[in-house]
């Protein structure tokens, strides 16, 4: 059986699918840069001249 | 204040913007910050039954108050049918303007349980995305609205 016959018969060519990684985003819990909290994590801060 | 259904109690300095309690001093980090200058929307929660922009706010002003955010929307496992409807139709793309999206048309969509699209494009005129295009939010905006009506895929 091809690869094309059996994707087919799975029902995934032609129809929409969820995307796996959404479920994360849409509950809140993606990790955007700012999101990360690591152990002993410290930040900086940028005072520029006026 | 109460916060997606738990009672929080912190002393903090009257500087400190909602948004921030929220992400550093509850861990909710699903309220994004994504300007200074309180257009993006990415940071809205509601507030008392109000969609609300947290970067606009002092944490102080919300003490006493009651506060979902986008991770107080799923229970006992079952997705808030909006945000069903997001990842059905796939409305986002990055995600980071999502938490905002989806608790703006939280209210609206309680306030007004039929919009036209017209209507759902003003409703989230205070959200702005950079990636999608806003169509396909539109759209998941009207299929949740619908599965809301019809009183299937989940509560209020």
């Amino acid at each position: 059986m091809s690869f094309v016959h059996r994707a087919r018969q799975a029902q995934y060519i032609g129809k929409p699918i969820r995307r796996k990684e959404d479920y994360r985003l849409i509950t809140g819990r993606g990790l955007y840069v700012d999101d990360i909290r690591l152990p002993g994590m410290v930040y900086a801060a940028f005072l520029r001249s006026p | 204040m109460k916060v997606n259904g738990k009672i929080y109690t912190h002393e903090v300095e009257p500087r400190l913007l909602l948004v921030h309690y929220i992400r550093d001093y509850l861990g909710l980090t699903g309220t994004h910050v994504g300007c200074d200058t309180s257009n993006c929307g990415a940071c809205t929660i509601i507030l008392n039954g109000k969609a609300v922009k947290s970067c606009t706010l002092y944490a102080f002003m919300a003490d006493g108050g009651e506060i979902i955010t986008v991770e107080g929307l799923e229970r006992d496992g079952k997705l808030h049918p909006i945000q069903e409807a997001f990842w059905e139709n796939h409305a986002l793309q990055c995600g980071f303007c999502t938490p905002g999206m989806i608790m703006t048309l939280h209210d609206f969509l309680r306030r007004n349980p039929r919009p036209t699209e017209e209507e759902v494009r003003r409703a989230i005129e205070g959200n702005l995305c950079r990636c999608t295009g806003y169509q396909n939010i539109v759209k998941a905006a009207l299929w949740a609205a619908e599965r809301m009506r019809t009183g299937s895929g989940g509560e209020e």
